[in-house]
């Protein structure tokens, strides 16, 4: 019987907004009278590749919170001096983060439309929910400003210093597990990543269920679902 | 004529909603740590907290932000916590400083009727505070940055100066276009908003909330909806 549901959190409950990173710039950019040229397709795209693809990966078992939120503003520093940009080069980088970065202020990050009716329906039906989750800070206060913190029994980040261990690890599963209280035949993880999120879960034991929003992993995994609100029945199906 | 309203920002149109109390006893719930209140009293005081008393003219936001990372751990530590310092002061930080994005600011209710009457008045608006860190972005989470002309914060790098200093005030009658006799500006703060506006020649008003500045200065309001009134002299017949 299922007592638990687990919630892969980026792509399956939430995503960024509308608003991108370049019109986050050009908007501050704008407000600081300063001159871009966005046509000088070189210098920005350089700097972009430098700021996102170079980043080194993250390594949750190493990584210290204070000292990424440093190395995090000095690298912005950098992108935006990369830009032509010599003066308020701090300021603008600071601007630029609190737009749109989850170390410092996501103000723009939304629930899929399904997130709210599914959990209040599955919480209803008395099961108990958490998050299991690859992102570098604490997730509680991005949920809390989203207004969803209350419906979880856990919430688990890879990169909380109490986990230290990303998906598929089989540890933060199992931290998961033990923090809820309950055994991996008694849950499902819904999440849209297969690696991370099917064999991770698989590995411990507990029933995967993939979440293919936009329809492009057909035939991938056997429980898959286009949308959350096909869960409760999935679940119930699965509890006769 | 008035054509321009200033506001100071904290105390005048917004606060911090929790206070650091109940804010530090909510994390240490969830991380499971007891808080050694005795101490809480003592460890405050190392709180780098609010930079507005620092020089906006040596001002740097990086090296603030090192100081404050540094003080709201120390403080941490002080409360008597031992495990995942540096964790629990990012949550601290998340909540508490607008540096790093709080969510914990809200507005007086007077505050957005009383903006949006003004603007449809034809009223120029801006903000002048005493803040650490550029406005925008706390203002646009709050959903009032779009009724201002201009948002001026003193720790902001095109403006280093704080009230009561002139040059705060005059940067932003540049900014909105209006000379000093056509604005006043409403504050709390008797020496910064009062003496400073009066300094350039702005008519001041002083926003005394909670009845505490009685006597004190001419024009003083308790709320912010008695602003339009005393602007156009009018007497408001109900």
């Amino acid at each position: 019987m299922v007592k638990a549901v687990f919630f892969d959190f980026y792509k399956t409950l939430s995503v960024w907004g509308e608003s991108t990173f370049k019109a986050s710039l050009k908007r501050i950019v704008d407000c600081y009278d300063m001159v871009v040229n966005w046509e000088h397709y070189d210098v920005y795209d350089i700097a972009v590749k430098d700021l996102f693809v170079e980043t080194p990966v993250s390594n949750p078992a190493m990584d210290s919170l204070l000292d990424s939120v440093m190395i995090t503003m000095n690298r912005e520093c950098d992108f935006i001096r990369k830009l032509g940009i010599q003066d308020h080069v701090e300021q603008i980088a600071w601007e630029l983060l609190q737009s749109g970065h989850p170390l410092f202020s996501v103000t723009d990050a939304k629930l899929y439309d399904d997130v709210i009716p599914t959990l209040q329906h599955l919480r209803d039906a008395d099961l108990k929910l958490a998050i299991v989750s690859n992102w570098d800070t604490p997730l509680f206060p991005l949920l809390e400003r989203l207004g969803i913190a209350h419906y979880f029994d856990t919430i688990t980040a890879s990169h909380d210093v109490r986990v230290r261990s990303a998906k598929p690890d089989p540890h933060i599963f199992n931290y998961t597990l033990a923090a809820i209280g309950v055994l991996a035949e008694e849950v499902v993880h819904v999440g849209d990543t297969y690696q991370a999120d099917i064999i991770g879960a698989r590995n411990v034991g507990i029933r995967p269920i993939l979440l293919d929003r936009d329809n492009t992993q057909t035939g991938r995994w056997e429980e898959t679902i286009q949308s959350l609100a096909e869960l409760p029945e999935l679940l119930n199906a699965g509890a006769l | 004529m008035i054509k321009a309203i200033f506001f100071d920002f904290y105390w005048t149109l917004g606060v911090w909603g929790q206070p650091l109390e109940d804010r530090v006893q909510k994390i240490a719930d969830r991380y499971d740590f007891k808080v050694d209140w005795d101490k809480y009293s003592v460890a405050v005081r190392s709180l780098y907290g609010d930079a507005s008393g620092s020089d906006p003219k040596t001002h740097s936001l990086l090296g603030t932000m090192e100081r404050i990372i540094k003080s709201y751990g120390e403080f941490i530590k002080q409360l008597g916590v031992e495990k995942h310092v540096g964790q629990i002061t990012w949550e601290l930080l998340q909540s508490e400083h607008s540096l790093f994005g709080a969510n914990n600011a809200i507005l007086y209710d007077d505050t957005i009727p009383t903006l949006k009457h003004l603007k449809e008045e034809g009223y120029k608006l801006a903000i002048v505070s005493n803040w650490d860190t550029p406005l925008f972005p706390l203002l646009e989470r709050l959903g009032i940055a779009h009724y201002f002309d201009t948002i001026t914060a003193s720790h902001d790098e095109r403006v280093r100066s704080a009230k009561p200093d002139p040059h705060i005030f005059e940067y932003t009658l540049k900014k909105v276009g209006v000379t000093a006799e056509e604005t006043v500006h409403v504050g709390d703060t008797f020496e910064a908003d009062i003496i400073g506006a009066q300094g350039v020649g702005i008519r001041p008003i002083l926003i005394d909330r909670v009845g505490s500045q009685e006597g004190r200065w001419d024009e003083t309001i308790q709320t912010l909806s008695e602003l339009p009134e005393l602007l156009t002299g009018s007497v408001c017949t109900v």
